[in-house]
């Protein structure tokens, strides 16, 4: 790893056309400012990461509590704004069989 | 088309209600087509199934958890969605539900984007600090639950 040491204000140039600039220093934190071309991804490194792991995560949802809003919360009407794409399947589809799977605590 | 899910049972798809997601999603990344499963049941919530293997994501609308959520979207999603009019934009946000709903979060710092007119999906990674990849959003839910005239037993 290359490490430079620069000032505020000062600049780092990365090839042709990138150029990182030294805005501000507080005691733990570095504000940047990045001129680069549109088509390079700039992007927290952490944001890719945890993304990562949250979607991983969210792919077993807790059945129980989606089945407890389709039985118990017929009334629910959050007022969210409606998504327009196609519906899939209007059949329930979270029946007893899941919740025996992972039973509702009281 | 029909597909086998664990959630959903047998799903029949119209191929032209498939989303193409040329980069996959963050952890996904050889999956590039998916539905989006609405079902007023599970509502607040919906779905993002994939059609390649047997996963679905728990989806939340980003402006039910911040009504005056305003992403910066990166430069180029415009292009990579090939978006023409700001009206065909769907914006979702991945829910983990995890078994101690208490801790449920979204994912506003990656929204899920959709052309719904094209069919061209994306999950985004905002640059910036002004959202959380875990934006608590069980005391949100509780309050809607409860504004909807339910009580909540979890």
């Amino acid at each position: 790893m290359l490490v430079l040491t620069r000032r505020i204000k000062e600049v780092i140039q990365l090839g042709e056309d990138i150029k990182i600039t030294i805005l501000a220093i507080d005691s733990d934190r570095v504000k940047l400012g990045i001129d680069a071309p549109r088509s390079l991804k700039v992007m927290r490194a952490e944001v890719l990461a945890e993304t990562k792991a949250v979607n991983v995560e969210a792919i077993n949802p807790n059945l129980a509590f989606m089945t407890a809003l389709a039985t118990e919360l017929e009334t629910f009407q959050p007022g969210l704004i409606e998504p327009v794409v196609p519906v899939v399947t209007e059949q329930p589809i979270l029946t007893g069989k899941n919740l025996e799977k992972n039973p509702v605590q009281d | 088309m029909d597909i086998e899910t664990r959630i959903f049972g047998t799903l029949t798809i119209d191929d032209d209600k498939i989303v193409n997601f040329p980069e996959g999603l963050p952890g996904f990344e050889h999956l590039h087509q998916f539905i989006v499963v609405i079902l007023e049941q599970t509502k607040p919530f919906y779905w993002l199934q994939a059609i390649e293997e047997d996963i679905a994501l728990p989806m939340i609308s980003p402006f039910e958890i911040d009504p005056d959520y305003s992403p910066l979207l990166p430069e180029g999603v415009d292009r990579m969605l090939a978006l023409e009019n700001e009206e065909d934009l769907l914006v979702l946000a991945v829910a983990v539900i995890p078994a101690d709903v208490t801790a449920m979060t979204a994912n506003l710092a990656a929204p899920i984007l959709i052309n719904i007119d094209a069919s061209i999906g994306m999950q985004a990674l905002l640059e910036g600090n002004a959202y959380s990849v875990r934006t608590p959003i069980y005391k949100l839910i509780q309050h809607n639950l409860a504004a909807g005239g339910r009580s909540c037993s979890f």
